[in-house]
């Protein structure tokens, strides 16, 4: 039940594609394009000892699910009345592309260069686009956190790649 | 099989009576209010955020970490639903009617102790009714065969789809992605290897800890960066008023005014323990449920007007399902919420599958849990206690803050996990969808609930008809207790989809949510 729930459809102000039966179209596409690609494989039919094939439950599961997309799409005939999702705009949408994209690029770089140098520039992207201003504040803010997070994380003993390799060997520094 | 085993006992009171348990217990008790008072981390989020910690910890430890962050935030999210008229974990809704109203009029201090005192008093005795029924269910549990286990993870799950929202179709979807998750990697029978997309790193199918930390932290952050965009923070103007909550004007709670709630209590003790033993309904519904039952049943006593009783009433409802959420999983090995698929998931991760067999393999772990969920109370209390105006203050946090807080660490804690790169693309995979399950309204609670128990369900099946010889029919309804658990399981998804039960109590809730904030802003 969250709060999206709450925000329900004005008959006359509605985008079809942001309701349950967009969202079911969208699912229902998605889950058949998996069943493609299962049915696709050779060793999907490759049958178990006990006579199951391998792909018997990944097929069986992406089945129901398309099951479901597809009553989700008829549903509005029985009672439900569509919500209207009004996060769910392009804006949004290619915030959450850039904010998975900018953790994912964080992370690729964390291994490659290490903690030390990476972290707080992540945060500050993170923070300043969340709207903290002024950016010494912001970037300020991104230093402290990060610093205790590695304490955390060393105290704890959790493994974390702290610098480049080739630069903490030559220092004599742990890379870890 | 004998209901105690001495031994056990005290090997587990030997293991938790240590000070790192302890101290692991106050840690999560900690970060469990906290993060409860921070209004966008709930308490799977938080418990999520730290499993990888608590896979690298001893067992005690672990449950302390664990059990003290569940504790902690199904209490803390009262705190900033007094204070701010914001609950901070959904659980707290209930509490924003008269304990907000209550801070209005200068009883800020006594409404928040009321909810300590009234969560703490319920949680004690629906622990104990944990320990009573767990170990009972689990010995009726142990004579189930593998077709009735198969009718009993079928019933859970559709009972959890049909529960955990308004609309069944996206509770069996959420379903329905668990159980294909769960199938990538290799089958629990034969260790074939299926459904890796050609990825080698995904022979050993998606592990646990990316995909919670993904859906509950990740996802979550992702919904709360969207709505902080949308709009601004409206707790500046509040943060004047929690100064005074703890100033020597403040009055605190006697004894006697705690003691004049104890119907409140008893009702939400009462309504709460039921409500968490079943699979689906969760603490916000325990909530909602005591709070209006005690409204209707006492209206002499005009709860919703700023009342003790009120927040008594739901705070004992929420926190009385914390120990009975676990019912499901001790004795059957089936988690009935996202918080209780946490806990078993930490378990098994350390090598203790629940099951129902689970008092007869490893007795001493689920009496430390026991203890621990005990001792849990005395910590939440106390900490509780001493540093409510610390949490006040805490959910001050700016969101522009907290939000990349938590992404860092679901990106460091799955990197941490176990040092391998696949967990955190994995997490951020589960992010995303994360995020859309929140935007679309799909609940979590019965993907990572299938996720968890898909296993148990393909390998009793698959056993089932090996028994069997291959006959469909005779391996699903063998006898006539699995006959009845098909039956329960379609009788009961109808019902509450034909009496549309979460409609009407999501709808009863925002009824009363807006009566509340139309009397808040009026006053």
């Amino acid at each position: 039940m969250s709060e999206h729930s709450t925000a329900r459809r004005s008959d006359e102000n509605v985008n079809w594609w942001k309701t349950n039966q967009g969202i079911a179209v969208v699912l229902t596409t998605l889950f058949v394009a998996l069943l493609g690609y299962l049915v696709s494989r050779p060793d999907t039919f490759t049958p178990l000892r006990d006579g199951f094939l391998v792909g018997f439950f990944p097929m069986a599961s992406t089945g129901l699910c398309i099951l479901f997309s597809l009553i989700m799409l008829v549903d509005h005939l029985r009672k439900e009345e569509m919500p209207d999702y009004a996060l769910l705009d392009w804006k949004f949408f290619g915030f959450v592309i850039i904010a998975i994209a900018w953790a994912g690029i964080f992370f690729w770089l964390l291994v490659q260069v290490g903690y030390v140098i990476t972290t707080p520039f992540y945060l500050f992207g993170l923070i300043y686009a969340l709207g903290l201003r002024p950016a010494m504040s912001a970037f300020l803010a991104a230093v402290v956190i990060s610093g205790v997070i590695l304490a955390i994380f060393w105290i704890i003993g959790a493994p974390m790649p702290l610098g480049p390799e080739w630069l903490m060997e030559k220092w004599g520094l742990p890379v870890l | 099989m004998s209901i105690i085993n001495v031994d056990a006992l005290e090997m587990a009171v030997t293991m938790v009576f240590q000070w790192k348990t302890f101290m692991w217990l106050a840690i999560g008790i900690f970060m469990g209010i906290s993060g409860g008072a921070l209004p966008g981390l709930t308490a799977a989020t938080s418990m999520a955020l730290f499993l990888p910690l608590g896979f690298k910890l001893p067992t005690p430890e672990m449950l302390g970490l664990l059990i003290g962050i569940y504790k902690g935030a199904v209490f803390g999210g009262s705190i900033s639903a007094i204070s701010f008229a914001t609950p901070g974990t959904p659980e707290a809704a209930a509490t924003v009617y008269d304990g907000h109203k209550l801070m209005l009029q200068g009883k800020g201090r006594k409404a928040i102790l009321m909810a300590l005192y009234a969560s703490v008093t319920a949680d004690i005795l629906s622990d104990l009714v944990l320990i009573v029924v767990a170990p009972l269910l689990a010995i009726v549990a142990l004579a189930f065969g593998p077709s009735e286990k198969v009718w009993l993870v079928v019933l859970a799950v559709a009972l959890l789809a049909a529960l955990s929202g308004r609309h069944l179709m996206k509770g069996l979807l959420s379903a329905g992605i668990g159980f294909f998750c769960a199938t990538i990697g290799s089958d629990p029978i034969g260790e074939v290897q299926r459904n890796t997309f050609g990825l080698w790193q995904l022979r050993d199918g998606v592990h646990l800890i990316p995909l919670v930390v993904g859906l509950f932290a990740m996802g979550r952050m992702l919904e709360e960066a969207l709505h902080l965009m949308r709009r601004k923070n409206t707790t500046e103007n509040l943060k004047a008023r929690i100064g005074d909550i703890f100033s020597n004007k403040s009055e605190g709670l006697s004894i006697r005014e705690y003691m004049s709630c104890w119907r409140e209590m008893t009702i939400g003790f009462c309504l709460g323990t039921f409500v968490g033993a079943m699979p689906g309904l969760g603490s916000t519904v325990g909530a909602f449920l005591s709070y209006s039952a005690a409204k209707q049943f006492q209206p002499h006593k005009k709860i919703g007007t700023g009342k003790l009783e009120g927040v008594a009433a739901a705070e004992a409802g929420n926190n009385a399902t914390v120990g009975p959420t676990l019912i499901p999983l001790l004795a059957f090995g089936i988690p009935g919420s996202s918080s209780a698929a946490l806990l078993g998931g930490a378990l098994t991760l350390h090598g203790f599958d629940p099951n129902p067999r689970m008092f007869e393999l490893y007795p001493h772990a689920v009496y430390a849990l026991f203890i621990i969920l005990l001792i849990g109370n005395v910590f939440n209390l106390g900490i509780g206690r001493f540093f409510a105006l610390l949490f006040a203050k805490l959910a001050l946090l700016p969101r522009e803050l907290l939000i990349p807080l938590v992404m860092l660490m679901a990106v460091l804690g799955c990197y941490a996990y176990q040092g391998d790169s696949t967990d955190v693309w994995v997490m951020l995979v589960f992010g995303f969808l994360g995020f859309f399950f929140r935007i679309w309204d799909i609940p979590e609670a019965p993907l990572i609930v299938t996720f968890l128990v898909a296993p148990m369900l393909e390998q009793e099946l698959r056993r089932a008809l090996i028994i069997q010889h291959g006959s469909w029919f005779d391996a699903l309804f063998h006898s006539n207790l699995a006959i009845g658990l098909a039956v329960a399981a379609v009788i009961l998804t109808v019902m509450c989809v034909r009496f549309n039960v979460m409609e009407r109590i999501a709808d009863a809730s925002e009824r009363e949510s807006k009566a509340a904030t139309r009397d808040v802003s009026s006053e």
